[in-house]
């Protein structure tokens, strides 16, 4: 499939009374925004702010970070999930706006889900891309015992409709750049890399809400299943909320796709994406390694795999037995994994055992701590929201029974602060031992 | 990303003029280093030398103008090593009476009394005074696992004559953290790994060094793994009992019921000891579980739930079973490490040999 990336470069966004681009600048109205909050019976309304690099600010019970993007050509805009027909995506012309970012929170409900936040200033912040752009804060005020279900998704469909809107209105000037990512053509003679993406797991999801991931589909038991890497850049796949430490913007300039793309017929050949969830019991992780390993090499007759997680122990077992089994069939292959401790070492910490995975990469442990200090404005809450300041171990993390005022002092996680640990690649950082 | 002390120590002024107050710098060697005397001589107390003494003189050296070595310790390794809690107690109050900024013991080397003594004062002086400490072991010292999480100790080599090595090192690293600076991580700075494991932003992300290695792999290039899976033995399983009738049984446990006065010093968790105790005897004094990784309960309710000696023994009058051992085998299995585990199991399974033992069964928790 071929999709042609239009980037232009937005500098600032600001408050107008309507949506334009003009001199590098976004102008956002807030009643276009308010009018997609009206199709949503679980929303009041929504609090709008903007958020700017430098500033004291904090933003909290952040589940989403989203790129202004929209299609020109080809497929709809994020189809299944803003549409009910489902064109295939991946091909045509889609149009990002980068340099801003939407910020998705979500001021109540379902506590899994509140993870994350970031701070605009300070040493988070040196290190986060969310924190170097300025950002639409968009936080939804649900009506009283909202279902949280609908609310999870309102706020999904909100976002993703702020984001087409957002980029519609750049559609008056000219791209800076046109990215051509092209797999049309395949190159047998140069190493072919497939990659195996792991989208979701079950075992975040109560009260039988399944996140729709797949073109607004639940896929909870799903066997592997072959995509097209630029359908997984063009809105095929959601963000799953539970899986934490990954965002629509990441998914939208997915790196291990991006950078597969662009090399593609260089240096490289991209064999293809294969998705998969996280199996929750041993019978279907076996399967599904299996299956992913024949798919990979007899269909994509891959030469290399790398392999992406979701959050936690399970999704890690997966993606190692996937590796595991690849590498028996002659595949090389690299999972991508984090460390779920932070008080011990790198000896003991790997959670795949299997002896043939043996090349792995490493972005980071979820339990770097940080102190942040007070900031001047909080953001995605109310004044006197408090911070789950877990700190130190996996269980610290899902306290909730305590918390410190969340514009005071907190202490964070690294892998509470969205942006620093991206599950699929995204991120910079790398565990050692001290 | 890098350590940033979250105490730092500042250089007091002193009143009235702006010259620097030094760094005081309190030093630990023991009766060999401290020109007492060698083996003979390794019973002597404690005494202080208010100056630099042996490797102290060095430390001076490579310290510089700003720190002044107020005081150096020596105690002899037998004194030490006879009562670790109360010497360490002893060699507190002498450091606190100078009030050091920073401490160095050692280095150790591999001496194994020494290396316990060094590690002993190094992580009290910093948990108990809040005092910067350091001190430096070759990594296969016995005190370095015991010790490693509560102090820096720089790695050496096996000898006393790579002290012209090691010396630098553990000056660059203490001065960096008395003053609150960066410290990175334990195979770039030399130290050994404190059980902290840190994150620091690379060059390049997770998905282009993820491209690169597969890209090396498959042309069969280098390539440096971040992470490996853990190296597990293959344990053999023992053959099967092929006559219950005349078998000799024991019974082992990594559960933790043991005599009030705990004989064998179990410990509640990370235990490397282990103990054998007559049943009868065990049943008919105060015990407990000392384990903390379950709620001993139900065991104390009825101990043959950890133990099933009354059906044994029935078993062995019907002549099921040729005979069971009086004494019951007990080790603590909470946050156990692997070689800690190996090390105890061995040390059972010879004394079930010893004993002629042909067969055992092992209750866990």
């Amino acid at each position: 499939m071929k999709l042609t990336v239009e980037k232009i470069d937005a500098k600032d966004l600001q408050f107008a009374d309507k949506t334009y681009f003009e001199n590098e600048v976004l102008y956002v109205s807030k009643e276009d925004i308010l009018a997609f909050a009206k199709d949503e019976f679980c929303f009041e309304t929504l609090k709008i702010d903007i958020a700017r690099p430098g500033e004291s600010v904090r933003i909290i019970n952040v589940v989403d970070v989203v790129q202004p993007r929209c299609k020109v050509s080809g497929s709809t805009d994020f189809p299944g999930v803003l549409s009910e027909e489902c064109e295939i995506a991946g091909n045509g012309v889609a149009r990002a706006v980068t340099g801003v970012g939407i910020t998705l929170c979500q001021n109540n409900t379902y506590w899994s889900r509140k993870w994350g936040s970031y701070d605009m200033s300070g040493e988070c912040a040196a290190i986060n891309p969310y924190a170097k752009m300025p950002q639409l804060v968009i936080e939804p005020m649900g009506v009283e015992d909202v279902d949280f279900r609908d609310y999870r998704e309102g706020i999904r469909r909100i976002g993703y409709k702020v984001s087409v809107m957002l980029a519609k209105a750049t559609l008056v000037e000219k791209p800076e750049k046109a990215c051509v990512l092209d797999n049309e053509t395949q190159y047998p003679d140069l190493p072919s890399i497939a990659y195996s993406y792991q989208i979701y797991s079950k075992q975040y999801d109560t009260q039988n809400y399944r996140e729709p991931m797949v073109y607004g589909n639940a896929i909870p038991d799903s066997l592997p299943l072959i995509m097209q890497p630029t359908e997984v850049i063009d809105g095929a796949i959601s963000l799953c909320g539970g899986f934490r430490c990954v965002t629509t913007y990441e998914i939208m300039n997915h790196p291990i796709i991006w950078e597969l793309m662009e090399r593609h017929g260089k240096d490289l050949n991209f064999a293809g994406v294969l998705i998969t969830v996280t199996s929750v019991e041993a019978t279907h992780r076996a399967l599904c390694a299996k299956m992913a390993a024949s798919l990979l090499k007899n269909v994509l007759h891959a030469d290399g795999l790398i392999v992406t997680k979701g959050v936690g122990g399970a999704s890690t077992l997966c993606v190692g037995a996937i590796a595991s089994e690849a590498e028996k069939l002659g595949i090389r292959s690299v999972p991508i994994i984090q460390i779920l401790n932070g008080k011990s070492n790198l000896d003991v910490e790997c959670l795949i055992s299997e002896s043939n995975v043996d090349s792995i990469v490493c972005s980071g442990t979820y339990y770097h701590n940080f102190t942040l200090p007070a900031v001047d404005t909080l953001l995605g809450g109310p004044e006197d929201a408090l911070y789950l300041s877990g700190d130190d171990g996996v269980i610290g993390g899902h306290k909730i029974a305590t918390g410190d005022p969340a514009k005071g002092v907190v202490r964070s996680t690294y892998m509470k602060q969205v942006g620093l640990m991206s599950q699929i690649g995204y991120s910079y950082g790398k565990a050692f031992d001290y | 990303m890098v350590i940033h002390m979250e105490k730092h120590l500042t250089i007091k002024k002193q009143e009235g003029n702006d010259l620097m107050k030094k760094y005081r710098v309190v030093c630990y060697i023991n009766q060999f280093f401290g020109q007492i005397g060698g083996e003979d001589m390794a019973h002597v107390g404690f005494s202080v030398k208010e100056e630099p003494v042996g490797p102290a003189l060095l430390f001076d050296k490579l310290l510089g103008d700003e720190f002044e070595i107020v005081a150096t310790i020596i105690c002899g390794d037998n004194y030490f090593a006879e009562d670790t809690e109360k010497n360490t107690k002893e060699g507190l109050e002498i450091v606190k009476k100078y009030s050091p900024d920073l401490f160095i013991a050692g280095p150790a080397f591999n001496a194994g009394r020494y290396g316990i003594s060094c590690g002993n004062m190094s992580a009290a002086v910093h948990k108990e005074l809040d005092i910067v400490s350091i001190t430096g072991m070759y990594p296969e010292n016995p005190a370095v696992d015991i010790f490693r999480k509560d102090t820096y100790i720089v790695k050496t080599g096996i000898l006393s004559s790579q002290m012209r090595k090691v010396a630098p090192v553990m000056c660059n690293l203490a001065t960096r953290l008395l003053k609150g600076e960066t410290v990175k991580g334990a195979n770039e700075e030399g130290y050994i790994k404190r059980d902290i494991i840190l994150n620091e932003e690379q060059e390049s992300n997770a998905a282009h060094r993820a491209i690169e290695m597969v890209l090396a792999k498959i042309k069969g290039e280098e390539f440096e793994s971040e992470l490996l899976p853990p190296v597990f033995d293959e344990v053999e399983p023992a053959k099967e009992v092929e006559d219950l009738s005349k078998v000799n049984l024991a019974l082992v446990t990594d559960g933790g019921l043991i005599p009030e006065s705990n004989p064998d010093g179990l410990k509640p968790n990370g235990s490397t000891a282990w103990g054998h105790y007559n049943w009868d005897e065990l049943m008919a004094n105060p015990h407990f579980v000392i384990h903390s990784g379950y709620d001993g309960t139900s065991v104390l309710e009825n101990t043959q739930r950890l133990f099933p000696v009354d059906v044994l023994r029935e078993y062995v009058k019907e002549g099921k079973i040729g005979s069971l051992d009086p004494e019951v085998y007990v080790s603590c299995g909470n946050c156990a490490s692997v070689a800690a585990s190996k090390k105890k199991g061995e040390g059972i399974a010879q004394a079930l040999l010893d004993k002629g033992i042909t067969a055992a069964i092992l209750t866990s928790t």
